[in-house]
């Protein structure tokens, strides 16, 4: 089964901020509240278009810090995430967080 | 004792004597002399030297309460005057991001309204004068009139602009109400409404959407994201560097899109970009040999920071910074200036830094794009 996440319409227009005590839209309680969670399921799908930011921090603490924080794999996130987006550019900036080999030695 | 003998004593008395002796209250004495002895009545030399002898010491008492009221109204007015608020004149341009010059009539403006408050005295800003503002200017006016109202309650009052424009400008971000000055123009002018004004504490960018939806109808959704990103990370640049601690500190952002150019100023009265980059040990190897003290290398520690010609490739203060200059040299004739601490860098086509006679408290960030619409 696909869970469908969609930022813009599930969480923030305007996600922002790292940490928690960046704000209430930050990626640390996007990871939380959503994208963790709903990694439970066969395969999750995260939807970017409609926001208004979408800063490298935010994008590093949502993914990167799936496998930081949370000890998920790269290869388990390849199989299991599907970002889409209009602008390949984010995609690509997420797998790199994702993949980048710092998050690696958490 | 004879009555002549007593008469050469001081005139009240002499005078209670001739009044029979009735009204003495100062002494025992007179008043047995007065009642037991017939008072053979003075002269008429006599009496007119007494008479004068009296008008002689009143005038003398007059002499004297007069400087006693003279002394007693120097004080009064002394008084009054240092309850009184000083009046400092707002220069007519404000504005910063500028020539030299510009900048320190500005700078002695601030510098002076600080010392006055500090020593205890009231100030009177004049807005009077005031003919053009300019969103660095009003940036630095806004930072400085919160820290003096939160500081220094009760000792800033203000006048009004004698500008219509100025009025509704500094009516439209606040300024005049925070002073005490009720707001009494409708703000509807073009050059006014068309600026965007935030403020805020957190690295939250909600407050900025009315400014990026107006900014995706100009330049499309993948220019408007590129530049919302940059503005959203130096945002939390202020709240991870600038203000460390848990609450974060304010921040304030002007913002205007128009054909073809976007203009966002951002203001923090944090920790400067130097004063963080220093605190950092591991910057320690990268100083090596230099002279980075009283404010001498801040130009040159902004652009490491900004990731400019002398790139450290340390993450020290997030990606902000840097990523507004990538997105500028993407765009030919554009702009970016940091002010921070003692000195300022720049990037117009080529990196420039240079030294501020007067520190600025925290960091001012212009940033001016030319951009062609899609």
């Amino acid at each position: 089964m696909t869970k469908v996440l969609n930022v813009a319409s599930d969480f923030a227009r305007s996600p922002s901020g790292r940490y928690l005590s960046d704000g209430p839209n930050s990626g640390e309680r996007f990871r939380e509240e959503l994208l963790y969670p709903a990694l439970s399921s066969d395969q999750v799908e995260v939807v970017l278009d409609g926001v208004l930011t979408l800063g490298s921090s935010f994008l590093d603490e949502a993914f990167g810090g799936l496998v930081r924080e949370k000890g998920l794999s790269p290869r388990e996130l390849r199989n299991k995430l599907v970002i889409r987006s209009r602008l390949d550019t984010y995609v690509n900036k997420i797998w790199s967080y994702i993949e980048d080999p710092k998050n690696r030695k958490h | 004792m004879g009555s002549e003998a007593f008469l050469q004593s001081e005139g009240p008395f002499y005078k209670s004597a001739l009044d029979g002796g009735a009204r003495c209250h100062k002494t025992c004495r007179w008043r047995a002399f007065s009642t037991l002895t017939a008072v053979k009545k003075p002269s008429e030399d006599l009496q007119q030297w007494m008479t004068r002898r009296q008008r002689l010491s009143a005038a003398r008492q007059q002499r004297v309460s007069g400087v006693q009221r003279a002394k007693d109204h120097k004080r009064s007015v002394a008084r009054a005057t240092a309850r009184a608020p000083l009046r400092r004149r707002v220069p007519s341009r404000l504005r910063y991001y500028a020539r030299r010059e510009y900048r320190r009539e500005v700078e002695l403006f601030f510098e002076q309204v600080n010392e006055i408050l500090l020593s205890g005295r009231s100030v009177l800003i004049d807005f009077s004068q005031v003919e053009r503002l300019f969103p660095c200017g009003v940036l630095i006016l806004m930072g400085w009139v919160d820290e003096w109202v939160h500081e220094f309650p009760g000792l800033l009052s203000a006048t009004y602009p004698k500008d219509d424009l100025v009025e509704q400008m500094l009516q439209h971000v606040g300024v005049l109400q925070k002073l005490g000055l009720p707001p009494r123009k409708a703000v509807a002018h073009d050059d006014v409404v068309r600026w965007h004004y935030f403020h805020g504490r957190d690295a939250d960018a909600t407050p900025i959407e009315p400014f990026m939806l107006e900014l995706q109808k100009i330049l499309g959704e993948e220019q408007q994201l590129g530049l919302g990103n940059c503005v959203t990370e130096a945002m939390i640049n202020v709240r991870h560097h600038a203000y460390g601690g848990e609450h974060g500190g304010p921040w304030w952002i002007f913002a205007t899109v128009s054909k073809g150019s976007v203009f966002v100023a951002l203001h923090d009265r944090g920790d400067s970009v130097p004063g963080t980059l220093l605190a950092k040990p591991a910057i320690a190897d990268y100083l090596t040999g230099r002279m980075w003290s009283a404010g001498r290398g801040d130009g040159s520690l902004i652009t490491a920071a900004v990731g400019g010609r002398t790139r450290t490739n340390l993450p020290f203060r997030g990606k902000g910074l840097p990523e507004m200059l990538e997105f500028t040299k993407n765009y030919p004739a554009s702009e970016l200036g940091i002010f921070s601490r003692s000195g300022f860098f720049r990037f117009d086509g080529q990196e420039s830094t240079g030294r501020l006679v007067s520190p600025i408290k925290g960091t001012l960030v212009i940033w001016m794009l030319k951009i062609a619409e899609p």
